[in-house]
C-alpha cells in the first residue's frame, strides 16, 4: 500500500502529488473498529452495574 | 431522549448562531468529502466548482466562530485544564472500582473538548492548505496561478489536504456514533433546540463548573 501519489515531472523527476487514497479504507476501517470496541466496552460496562 | 421533559425546565446549552455554525459546518463537511472522496470512489462529476464554494463557505463560518468563541464566550470552556485530566484519571478509576463515583464535567466532557479541539486542528489545516491550492483553480475571484507555490510545495499541500479528509472520515463516523447513542441523545437535541432538562442538567453536569445562568 502506497502513502503518497506520486507523478513524474517534465524533467523525469518523481514528485509527490498528495496522500494515496487507498488510505482511505484504512481511515474507515479505524472508525468502524472504535465503534465496535466502544460498543463492546458500554455493553460489558451496563453489566456490570 | 429523557422520558419526562415536557413539564422540566429547560437549560440552554447552545444558543443559536452556535447551532447554526454546527450546522453549515456540517453540511459543508459532507459537500467537501462527497466532492473530493466520490471522484476516487469512481462516482465522476463536475466536483471543483462545488468543492471550493463549500470550502469558502466553511472558512467564513469557521472564521465567525472563532471570532465569536474568543470574544464573546471565551476559549476556557473548551481548553482542557488539570482539572479535566483529573476527570480522566478519576473515570478511570471509577472503571475499575465500582465504589468510586464518576466525576461530573461542566458544560463540556474532556472527550468533548478533545473532540473538538481535535477537529478544530483538523480544520484549520485543511483551510489553510484548501485556501492556498485554491490558487490552482479557476473562479470568479481569480484566474488560475500556477506559480503561487512551487510544484514540491503544492505536493506537500496536497498530502496534507488529503490527509485532512481522510481523518474527517473517521472523525466524522465518531461523531454521528456518539450523537445517536441513547445516553447522548440530549446533546445531539440541545444542537437542534439549543436546550437541555434541569434534570439532564444537575445528573450529567457540575453545577459548580456550568452555571445554568450563563
Amino acid at each position: 500500500m502506497e502513502l503518497f501519489r506520486v507523478d513524474t515531472d517534465a524533467w523525469g523527476r518523481e514528485l509527490i502529488n498528495g496522500v494515496s487514497w487507498d488510505l482511505l479504507p484504512l481511515f474507515f476501517l479505524a472508525g468502524v473498529v472504535f465503534i465496535v470496541i466502544h460498543m463492546v466496552y458500554m455493553a460489558l460496562r451496563s453489566r456490570r452495574r | 431522549m429523557a422520558d419526562n421533559i415536557a413539564g422540566d425546565a429547560k437549560v440552554r446549552r447552545h444558543a443559536l448562531p452556535d447551532r447554526l455554525f454546527h450546522w453549515v459546518q456540517a453540511v459543508c463537511m459532507f459537500v467537501l468529502l462527497g466532492t473530493s472522496l466520490l471522484p476516487v470512489l469512481g462516482v465522476q462529476f463536475a466536483w471543483v466548482a462545488p468543492h471550493w464554494i463549500a470550502g469558502l463557505v466553511l472558512t467564513a463560518a469557521v472564521l465567525l466562530h472563532i471570532v465569536r468563541a474568543t470574544i464573546w464566550q471565551g476559549l476556557g470552556t473548551i481548553w482542557i485544564g488539570w482539572r479535566d485530566i483529573r476527570d480522566v484519571r478519576e473515570v478511570a478509576a471509577a472503571l475499575f472500582d465500582s465504589s468510586k463515583a464518576e466525576p461530573k464535567p461542566g458544560k463540556y466532557t474532556f472527550a468533548q473538548k478533545g473532540f473538538h479541539n481535535f477537529i478544530a486542528v483538523v480544520l484549520l489545516v485543511a483551510i489553510v492548505t484548501g485556501v492556498v491550492l485554491m490558487f490552482g483553480v479557476d473562479t470568479p475571484f481569480w484566474e488560475t496561478d500556477p506559480y503561487v507555490v512551487s510544484e514540491a510545495n503544492r505536493g506537500l499541500l496536497f498530502v496534507l489536504h488529503g490527509f485532512t479528509a481522510l481523518l474527517s472520515v473517521t472523525l466524522i463516523m465518531l461523531h454521528i456514533y456518539f450523537a445517536i447513542r441513547p445516553e447522548k441523545l440530549f446533546y445531539t437535541r440541545s444542537m437542534i433546540l439549543g436546550w437541555i432538562t434541569r434534570t439532564e442538567y444537575q445528573t450529567h453536569h457540575d453545577s459548580s463548573r456550568w452555571s445554568d445562568t450563563e
